[in-house]
C-alpha cells in the first residue's frame, strides 16, 4: 500500500491522529486563502471538512487513487470548493438564476462530480504544449486579446486568436476523447 | 468547424452582430451537436478561469449513476460518523489554538456576564431563559416540495402566526399519516407542544428527533434544554447543559455556556 493509500484509508476510517496531522499541515494554508477571499473562519472549516468528505467518498466509491502529495490534492479541492461557493453566493445576491435546493448529500454529489470535470479540463489543459498552455491559461483568465499580443509579443489580435483557436480545438478534443468525459459532459 | 468554434467564441463574448445572434440562437435550438458545443465551451471558462465555477444542473446530477453512487454515500451512517471524527478534530484544535488566549480574556467576561446575568435575571426564573433563548425564527422552513406539503405547509403557517393548538392538530395529523417524517417536525410540534405547557409530550418529540439519525438530530438536546428551562426544572438543565457542554462542535454550545452562567 502507498504512503497515500494508507493515509486516504485511514482518514476514510476517521482516524483521529491523521486527521490532526491533515489539519495541522493543511488548514492553516486554507484558512488563510479563504479569509483572504471574503470567507471567515467557519467558512474555512466548513470547506475543510467537505473537502475531505469529497476526497473520502471518492476513494470509497470509486477507489480515488492521489497521484500528487495528498496535502495538496486537498487544497485544491478546497479552494475549488471555497470558489464553487462564492460563485454559488453571487448567484444568490444578484439573482441571476433561480439557484435549486439541494440538501447536502446532494449538494455535496454536485460538488464531487463538479471537481471531477474541473480534474479532467485541467488534466487536459496540461498536457498541450507550453505555447497553448500558456495562451489559454491567459484566454481563460480573461486577458483581452490586445494585452496577450504585448505581453507574448505577438504581430497582432488576428495571431493570437487563430492561435488561440487551435489551442482550444485541441484541448476540447482532448476533453472529449477522454472516457471520463462521457459520464460528465451532461452535468 | 473552424467557423462554429469562431461562432461559439463571438457568440460567448458578446461579439455577434444582431442579424448573426438571431442566426446562431435559432440554430442554438434545433441543434444538440452545437448545444453541446456550447456548454462545453462554457463550462471551459468557467472552470478553467481562477473565479467562476459552474454549477452541475440538478436533474444530471440525480440522473448521473456515479451521483447516485456518491449520494448514497453521503447519505450513510458511515459518513455521519467520519464526518463526526472531523469536525471533532477540527473543535479539538480549534480549542488548543484558543486556549493561550482565554486567560487573557476570562477576568473581563466573567464581569461583563455577572452585570448582564444580573440585569436580565434578577427577577426571573428559568422560564425566563427560555423565552430568551427560544429563537423561532432560525428554524429552518419546511415548505418544500417535498411529500405530504399540503399538510405541513399549513401546520407550519400556524406555528409561524403562533396558532399554536391549530398547529399542533395538523403536525399530529402529518406525523400519523406519513412514512418518513421530516425531521424538522420534530422541532416544530415538540415546540408547539412547549408553547401550550405540555412537557411531556414536548420531550417525547425531541427525543423522537435525537432518534430521527439525520442532521437535525444533533439539535435534540438543545431543545431538550429549553423543555427544562421552560418548566422550571434546574437539576435537569444542568445534566442536559453538561453533555451539551462535552464538545464544542455541540448545537449552540456558545449559547448554552451562557445559560450555564446564568444558571450559576
Amino acid at each position: 500500500m502507498s504512503d497515500n493509500e494508507s493515509l486516504l484509508n485511514d482518514v476514510a476510517n476517521g482516524d483521529k491522529i491523521a486527521l490532526q496531522r491533515l489539519y495541522t499541515v493543511v488548514f492553516p494554508k486554507i484558512h488563510s486563502f479563504v479569509l483572504k477571499n471574503k470567507g471567515k473562519q467557519e467558512d474555512a472549516e466548513d470547506v475543510f471538512q467537505k473537502a475531505l468528505m469529497q476526497i473520502i467518498a471518492r476513494y470509497k466509491v470509486k477507489g480515488l487513487s492521489i497521484e500528487s502529495s495528498f496535502e495538496a490534492f486537498l487544497f485544491t479541492a478546497c479552494r475549488n470548493l471555497w470558489r464553487r461557493e462564492l460563485n454559488k453566493r453571487k448567484k444568490v445576491v444578484t439573482n441571476q438564476e433561480v439557484v435549486e435546493l439541494y440538501n447536502e448529500a446532494e449538494d455535496m454529489t454536485a460538488a464531487t462530480l463538479e471537481q471531477e470535470k474541473w480534474e479532467l479540463f485541467q488534466e487536459k489543459l496540461l498536457e498541450l504544449s507550453e505555447n497553448c498552455k500558456t495562451l489559454l491559461k491567459l484566454f481563460f483568465k480573461k486577458t483581452p486579446y490586445k494585452d496577450i499580443v504585448k505581453q507574448l509579443r505577438y504581430n497582432s489580435d488576428n495571431v493570437v486568436r487563430q492561435r488561440i483557436f487551435n489551442c482550444k480545438s485541441q484541448l476540447t478534443k482532448m476533453i472529449t476523447n477522454d472516457v471520463r468525459f462521457k459520464h460528465l459532459k451532461e452535468l | 468547424m473552424k467557423d462554429v468554434f469562431e461562432h461559439i467564441d463571438r457568440y460567448l463574448d458578446g461579439e455577434l452582430t444582431a442579424a448573426e445572434l438571431e442566426r446562431f440562437e435559432e440554430e442554438l435550438q434545433l441543434n444538440p451537436e452545437l448545444q453541446d458545443q456550447v456548454k462545453l465551451e462554457k463550462d471551459m471558462r468557467a472552470l478553467l478561469s481562477d473565479e467562476d465555477w459552474i454549477l452541475a444542473n440538478k436533474a444530471a446530477v440525480a440522473d448521473s449513476e456515479e451521483g447516485k453512487r456518491f449520494k448514497a454515500y453521503y447519505q450513510s451512517t458511515e459518513a455521519d460518523e467520519v464526518k463526526n471524527s472531523i469536525a471533532a478534530v477540527i473543535a479539538d484544535r480549534k480549542n488548543n489554538d484558543r486556549r493561550k488566549f482565554i486567560w487573557l480574556s476570562i477576568a473581563a467576561s466573567f464581569a461583563v456576564l455577572l452585570a448582564s446575568t444580573f440585569v436580565i435575571f434578577k427577577d426571573g426564573g428559568t422560564s425566563d431563559l427560555y423565552a430568551e433563548y427560544i429563537n423561532k425564527e432560525e428554524l429552518p422552513s419546511m415548505i418544500t416540495r417535498n411529500s405530504g406539503g399540503g399538510i405541513l405547509d399549513k401546520a407550519q403557517s400556524l406555528f409561524d402566526n403562533e396558532n399554536y393548538k391549530e398547529a399542533i392538530k395538523n403536525f399530529e395529523n402529518y406525523q400519523s399519516q406519513s412514512e418518513v417524517i421530516n425531521p424538522l417536525s420534530y422541532i416544530y410540534l415538540g415546540i408547539s407542544y412547549l408553547e401550550v405547557g405540555a412537557y411531556s409530550k414536548a420531550k417525547n418529540q425531541f427525543n423522537l428527533l435525537a432518534k430521527s439519525n439525520t442532521l437535525q438530530s444533533e439539535k435534540a438536546n438543545w431543545y431538550l434544554l429549553l423543555t427544562s428551562l421552560k418548566q422550571g426544572n434546574r437539576r435537569e438543565a444542568q445534566q442536559i447543559l453538561n453533555r451539551i457542554l462535552q464538545s464544542e462542535s455541540s448545537y449552540h454550545y456558545d449559547k448554552a455556556l451562557a445559560i450555564k452562567k446564568a444558571l450559576e
